[in-house]
């Protein structure tokens, strides 16, 4: 018995002792935890005090919306969504300020895309970039900024690791990229482009690619013109936290950036022009190129267009000697103007194919007023006078499933449609074949608009059905000389995607064979029929 | 007299406390700058989205989107109807186009206060008769109304979450469709 009873005491003895332990352990931890967080810096807890007084954080990720209007967003506001990580600062000294620089707080991550066009591809990937905060003090003021460089595929070579060896005051001799300055708040800065090394300037990276938005102005003299090229960025951000997307942003447009440059032919006092033709009196063709802004210091190619240099890099950008990048703020040239964001205007028709002879087709369907039928009213009715539908006629290259097709209607917009013909399909088609394939397409964007006028029927069922003899009428008030049987051959040929069964009875009711319709429009297509453009 | 008002007051308050208690005062979670500016804004994101990608080719159906506003008005949950065939780029479209309205809700209230929201669903039709052969039948495709409704439609309201309510069982408010479309 007192055997036992020591035992229950020494149990109760090593329970207490494990307890007490525990406590010890716990507490240890706890000690431990706080002593793995050093002191900030005086430095640094003064700008931790002023960014937090400057950027409260309000709980919430709201930002400012706009939906008004087409180009109107949100600003991407950084200090809702992201922290910096003050615990693990860099501080110097550079361009004569006291510069913090500050990794985001662990856990998140911002992914920062850029383009040139609302509509077009990134050129520079999301995956490809890494955020940071800069405290810059300059002895009385603070002043804050999100960093984002995007590295470029070229440099980084599949190699992600490239991305943290380029920080404000360090960059890689070959980095190839940009660095985007925003203020915490979402507030664009600046930009600068690099590629090898080496800032260019945007229009050189805009015209390496195919889809931007790039618009050359000409201000024409005798033999001098100015021209004006003006490049849209646009940003797309993903906000990661602990690996979730818990936020997505963009594209925005947030800047235009343009070039100037004049030209001249060197056609010495004649008309001129925009083509330079070299055969005047002048300097035999050759091309003398200036630009309004200082001359470039940058050594190395220039990448010429046509007569225009645009490979032109702002000489008073400062390098800071250090091999870092550009600080946010400088006095920029008129070389490299940030303008304000501008919006799109409410188009209704839009043409802006190249072909001039399907440009002219186009024009005389929307507004020549001799011509009178259902395709035109249809189009001028719906399209061109309701400011909330638009129809915009484009032209490119169609690819994959379309290679072969001769047009395209699709729309991701309730009340917008885009028309785009397949330019080489097209080449050589006579101006009765552009015009029915017009129409055909019109037919399209009007039953996407009208959806319940269709329903229950795929759309060529509908339009074989119920707009034959209009387009053929369309086609006779333009070419008067166009017979009746190519006008319904050239018809019928876009229905050809049809079942046989149905494609059959309403070839059939014309008095047609599909090798008729085949054959016809095979030559108005390959321009050995009709009219020529 | 000065007694007699204050019984009224009092009594008049009473009556006012009983009248009102066990009710509830509820605000469905909306779009900050409402229902018009919504559907806007999820055609323009969703445009912006579309751009991005590779459509898909001969191919006709629906998919629904379904999600909750959290108490602080941003999205918390997000599955999608489960019709065989949906092509996944459809899907991502839509869910970067949801995400961008992150923030721009004003929750859901009862008795003042913040709560996660009833569903909302937002249809996308998509009718891409675009790169269809002679003669083949686009995938997913309905059959049209006047032959009834297709019985692949009831497959449209099963989601992904494993939640096993079919959305005729959900409270849910639902949204104006997205459409997406591209034809030769």
């Amino acid at each position: 018995m007192k055997i036992s009873k020591t035992l229950v005491t020494t149990k109760l003895y090593a329970l207490l002792l494990l307890i007490v332990t525990g406590i010890i352990i716990n507490s240890c931890r706890k000690d431990s935890k706080n002593l793995s967080v050093p002191p900030l810096s005086p430095a640094v807890a003064l700008a931790k005090a002023w960014y937090e007084s400057t950027y409260k954080s309000t709980g919430s990720t709201n930002s400012k919306l706009v939906t008004d209007a087409i180009g109107a967003h949100p600003t991407f506001d950084f200090s809702q969504h992201v922290k910096p990580d003050w615990q693990h600062n860099s501080s110097y000294t550079r361009y004569s300020k006291n510069v913090i620089e500050l990794p985001l707080e662990a856990g998140f991550k911002i992914n920062t895309g850029i383009g040139t066009d609302p509509n077009g591809k990134p050129i520079y990937k999301q995956e490809y970039s890494r955020s940071s905060f800069l405290l810059l003090n300059d002895g009385k003021n603070y002043d804050a900024y999100v960093m984002t460089i995007i590295a470029d595929s070229a440099y980084l070579k599949n190699d992600l690791s490239k991305l943290a060896r380029n920080k404000y005051n360090k960059r890689d001799t070959d980095f190839g990229g940009v660095v985007l300055y925003y203020k915490p708040n979402g507030t664009y800065v600046s930009s600068w482009f690099y590629k090898h090394g080496r800032l260019i300037d945007i229009s050189t990276l805009a015209a390496s690619q195919p889809n931007v938005t790039k618009k050359t102005q000409g201000l024409q003299t005798n033999t001098v013109w100015i021209d004006e090229t003006c490049v849209t960025i646009t940003q797309t951000v993903n906000v990661y936290t602990n690996g979730q997307l818990t936020y997505s942003y963009g594209p925005y447009v947030v800047s235009n950036s343009c070039t100037y440059s004049i030209v001249d032919d060197g056609n010495n006092g004649s008309s001129g022009g925009a083509s330079s033709g070299g055969t005047g009196g002048g300097a035999g063709g050759s091309t003398q190129t200036q630009t309004p802004c200082p001359p470039s210091t940058s050594s190395g190619n220039s990448l010429t267009n046509g007569h225009l240099v645009v490979d032109q890099v702002d000489p008073t950008v400062p390098s800071g000697g250090d091999g870092g990048f550009p600080p946010p703020t400088t006095n920029q040239s008129p070389c490299n103007v940030v303008t304000k964001v501008t919006q799109q205007s409410v188009i209704n028709i839009t043409n802006s194919v190249n072909n001039p002879c399907l440009r002219a087709i186009i024009t005389q369907l929307t507004s020549d007023n001799t011509i009178q039928t259902d395709v035109t009213d249809i189009l001028r009715n719906t399209f061109g006078v309701n400011d909330q539908v638009n129809i915009t006629f484009g032209e490119a290259v169609l690819t994959g499933a379309n290679s072969t097709t001769d047009a395209n209607t699709s729309g991701s917009q309730l009340n917008n449609m885009d028309v785009v013909f397949n330019t080489p399909m097209i080449t050589n088609a006579t101006k009765e074949f552009l015009l029915e394939t017009t129409m055909h397409e019109i037919f399209h964007a009007y039953l996407y608009v009208n959806p319940a006028i269709s329903r229950g029927f795929s759309q060529h069922a509908y339009m074989i059905q119920n707009y034959v003899n209009a387009e053929v009428t369309t086609l006779r008030a333009v070419f008067p000389n166009l017979s009746v049987h190519d006008a319904e051959c050239l018809v019928l040929a876009g229905y050809g995607d049809l079942d046989p069964t149905t494609l059959n009875t309403a070839i059939v009711l014309y008095n047609l064979t599909i090798n008729d319709v085949i054959i016809t429009n095979n030559l108005y297509k390959s321009g050995n029929k009709g009219t020529r453009c | 007299m000065k007694i007699q008002s204050s019984n009224l007051l009092f009594f008049g308050l009473l009556i006012m406390f009983f009248s009102t208690y066990g009710q509830t005062n509820t605000q469905e979670a909306k779009f900050k700058d409402g229902d018009a500016a919504l559907t806007k804004f999820l055609d323009l994101k969703f445009h912006e989205e579309a751009v991005k990608y590779e459509w898909p080719t001969c191919t006709i159906s629906a998919v629904f989107v379904k999600f909750t506003i959290d108490s602080v008005g941003n999205i918390k949950t997000l599955s999608f109807s489960e019709l065989k065939g949906t092509p996944q780029v459809l899907k991502t479209m839509l869910r970067f186009t949801i995400l961008k309205t992150n923030g721009l809700w004003i929750p859901k209230k009862i008795n003042g206060k913040a709560v996660e929201s009833k569903h909302f669903i937002l249809p996308l039709i998509y009718d891409m008769e675009s790169g269809c052969k002679i003669n083949s039948q686009p995938l997913g495709s309905y059959k049209p109304i006047v032959n009834g409704i297709d019985t692949d439609l009831l497959y449209m309201l099963d989601f992904d979450d494993s939640s096993e309510k079919k959305t005729n069982q959900l409270e849910c408010i639902l949204l104006r469709p997205l459409r997406l479309f591209s034809i030769n």
